[in-house]
């Protein structure tokens, strides 16, 4: 890949059920231009789509009615999204999935984030409010996870 | 998302289609446990799901689970592409029976 990226700048979007197609629709935009095959897209869109859902679902105990920020660039094949919101802040530490050996019907998101991604960094943001959220992945082989 | 639901000897087939994510799967969760609150099995076609989240996930384990205790058929057939990347990183791809 060259080192070329269309970045997302101040993409935002009402936390609300009813974005989330909408982000997979614009993720998957900036992903195709980005030369991103099919496959390794479907997974990083999975990945997104989980965090964007966790903060509507969960942020300021599931009230939270502002927007959730996204912003996505990839330089020298290695893929940086950031995915913010202004909800009261989150103790990072309760923020756990459950054991994937456990048959169970939820905490199932993170573990799919922590699967896709190389890395899943949570900000300890202390001038602005809310969350930020950066994670990564080497993109190597387009269409290989 | 959008369903079909067929009875058809003895179980329920339910065909979804299009985006099953957190906006669908309240309305697929009373769908699934209705139907097996009625003691019938359910097969459900995963064919044409354009996407699927771990929300649907979710339904879909609360009511094998249901399934399970109340010895009804439960299975999945069909599954998309984009259904099995999640079924197989959920490593739930060895757990539901699929046809």
């Amino acid at each position: 890949m060259e080192n070329k990226s269309e970045k997302i700048i101040c993409s935002s979007y009402k936390s609300s059920s009813c974005s989330l197609k909408s982000i997979r629709d614009d993720f998957k935009h900036f992903l195709n231009v980005n030369d991103i095959g099919d496959v390794n897209a479907g997974y990083i869109i999975i990945a997104v789509n989980e965090i964007c859902m966790n903060i509507i679902q969960h942020a300021d105990g599931g009230h939270y009615h502002g927007n959730i920020y996204i912003e996505a660039e990839i330089t020298n094949d290695l893929l940086t999204i950031t995915i913010e919101d202004e909800a009261g802040r989150v103790d990072i530490n309760n923020l756990k999935g459950r054991d994937i050996d456990k048959l169970e019907p939820g905490g199932l998101g993170l573990h799919l984030v922590n699967d896709v991604m190389d890395t899943v960094i949570y900000s300890d943001n202390k001038i602005n409010p809310g969350n930020s959220l950066t994670m990564t992945k080497k993109i190597e082989n387009h269409d290989e996870v | 998302m959008k369903y079909k639901l067929v009875e058809d000897n003895g179980f329920s087939k339910l065909e979804l289609s299009g985006d099953i994510d957190l906006h669908y799967s309240p309305d697929l969760r009373k769908l699934v446990l209705s139907v097996l609150d009625r003691n019938v099995g359910l097969v459900i076609d995963l064919f044409d799901v354009d996407y699927l989240d771990s929300s649907g996930v979710a339904c879909f384990v609360e009511a094998y689970q249901v399934a399970k205790k109340k010895k009804l058929k439960f299975s999945m057939t069909k599954i998309s592409e984009s259904a099995m990347q999640v079924f197989k990183l959920a490593r739930l791809d060895q757990v539901f029976p699929i046809e």
